[in-house]
């Protein structure tokens, strides 16, 4: 397993994971979570390049809650003729969904930071970003990941 | 724990579906194999009618509709198939992790069953039962509720014709296509030199087969808290709303035969139609072990110099490239080639078919 971290990404193996947003690892999800570059406390969120090196190409995306519990699903994803559910990363209500990503989920392979699928407004984030499921240090990713990667390879 | 094993004989449209959605609601874990007394068409969660089926067809001939929450493509499930089906909860230690090894493990006991009737069967990833190369059955899977579920088929009996009614076809030519391509990608334990099995000899060897994998199960039946949950599922499975919802966005029609052969008309770009006289490709291709091993072009002009492609790795990069050479030359109606600025977008068009079938 090659391991490699510069000042904005952890490299494992093939993967490369971005230090400027969290990862939300609950109930084996690989979705990562990044406050929106404008000043109105949105957090966009998306799928790990974890997740596509798992499931392959997506096919289908569908997002069918709303209001959001950290924790609950929130929507599905389909690859390969399999249905994975998967679920909020924290709680509140999905302000803005990316239409282009939802009616073209390759984007996701090709472009897992750039495609996120929903901007949320948190509702009780401050409690919430203590989980011990949204990972926030760069050490903490690291272990997780390496942990991710293994489990992959033993799969293999 | 001891697992479920629910041998719920022909079940009529559409307990066939519901059944397994309230198993896994229900957290009731174990192995439902059943046939149906219906003929019906049933669609993967992405696989929306409108762009899939020929409705007129299905309404006139009395043919039933079903949406199910979990993954695969178009299905025509009738009398003479035999379904299995596995709900595990998401944690049971015998789940795997991502669905081609969930595929995998959950697909051995189906060849080993086919194997103990004499039929040599194997499986075809993702997710295809294959006989001499022809597909046996198909296989889907999903989570539902807390549960993984992992649903599939053997074919007796199927009526190829019948199918390729229903699907949606842009015209006759395309159908025959089809057809024929079916015919010649899918089998059944009927058309197979082997005994044909009884509908019952076949469940106790998928039963028996199961067991070794899964342990020894108790039998129950299909009834109290799942017939009453099924009942509860049904007005939301059956409503319109449900079956038409949006599906996956499909430019073109795409029609997966089987595992690694496509048929696909797909709309060109705009702006390469304008300046091209190409507006649309249709083509049928085949791969194995990832390499392209047969392209047919509609267009006799593109047929003519498809050679670039055969054997190539499914792989944008390459595939795009081949596609330019392919291109190079080809004259299409007045166009005496096709111009330079629209070579790289149009071979790249070309090249998104392909993916797509891989990806399909």
């Amino acid at each position: 397993m090659n391991v490699g971290e510069s000042m904005n990404m952890i490299k494992i193996g093939d993967i490369e994971l971005l230090l400027d947003r969290y990862y939300f690892t609950q109930e084996r999800s690989h979705i990562w979570l990044m406050k929106g570059e404008n000043q109105d406390g949105l957090f966009k969120m998306g799928f790990s390049p974890f997740l596509t090196r798992i499931a392959g190409f997506l096919s289908y995306i569908t997002i069918d809650a709303g209001t959001l519990t950290q924790g609950a699903g929130m929507g599905q994803y389909e690859s390969a003729k399999f249905v994975n559910r998967f679920f909020a990363p924290i709680s509140g209500r999905v302000i803005q969904t990316n239409n282009v990503v939802l009616e073209d989920p390759r984007l996701v392979n090709t472009d897992p930071y750039g495609a996120w699928l929903v901007a949320i407004e948190p509702s009780n984030l401050q409690q919430e970003i203590e989980s011990e499921f949204i990972l926030t240090d760069a050490a903490d990713i690291e272990a997780w990941a390496q942990g991710e990667m293994k489990l992959l390879e033993e799969q293999d | 724990m001891t697992l479920n094993l629910i041998k719920a004989g022909a079940l009529p449209f559409p307990d066939s579906q519901l059944s397994y959605h309230a198993m896994a609601r229900l957290g009731i874990q174990g192995l439902l194999l059943h046939s149906t007394s219906d003929r019906f068409l049933c669609l993967g969660s992405a696989n929306d009618p409108k762009d899939e089926l020929d409705l007129e067809f299905c309404k006139a001939n009395d043919i039933n509709i079903f949406r199910r929450d979990i993954g695969g493509g178009t299905v025509l499930l009738a009398p003479g198939q035999l379904f299995y089906t596995i709900v595990l909860d998401r944690s049971h230690p015998l789940m795997p992790r991502g669905q081609y090894a969930i595929f995998r493990k959950f697909l051995e006991p189906v060849v080993e069953a086919l194997s103990s009737l004499g039929v040599n069967a194997y499986i075809r990833p993702t997710s295809d039962i294959v006989v001499n190369g022809r597909k046996l059955g198909g296989n889907g899977g999903g989570e539902i509720g807390e549960c993984v579920v992992v649903a599939g088929g053997i074919l007796l009996e199927l009526d190829i014709e019948l199918l390729s009614k229903c699907i949606q076809s842009p015209n006759e030519q395309f159908r025959l296509a089809l057809l024929e391509g079916m015919r010649n990608g899918v089998t059944t334990f009927s058309s197979l030199p082997e005994d044909k099995p009884t509908m019952m000899e076949l469940e106790d060897t998928l039963a028996k087969s199961f067991q070794k994998l899964m342990g020894p199960m108790t039998e129950m039946k299909l009834q109290g808290a799942i017939t009453e949950r099924m009942a509860e599922l049904a007005p939301h499975y059956l409503a319109q709303e449900t079956m038409f919802r949006k599906g996956m966005k499909v430019n073109g029609r795409v029609v997966k035969i089987r595992e690694g052969h496509h048929m696909i008309k797909r709309e060109l770009p705009m702006i390469l139609t304008n300046t091209t006289s190409i507006t649309q490709l249709g083509v049928q291709f085949e791969w194995k072990d990832g390499r392209l091993t047969g392209v047919v072009f509609d267009s006799p002009e593109l047929q003519k110099h498809s050679a670039p492609l055969n054997g190539l790795i499914m792989e944008r990069i390459q595939i795009t490239d081949a596609c330019r050479k392919l291109l190079t030359g080809v004259k299409l109606m007045n166009k005496p080639s096709i111009d330079a600025e629209v070579e790289l977008p149009l071979a790249s068009a070309f090249a998104d078919v392909f993916i797509l079938g891989l990806e399909t």
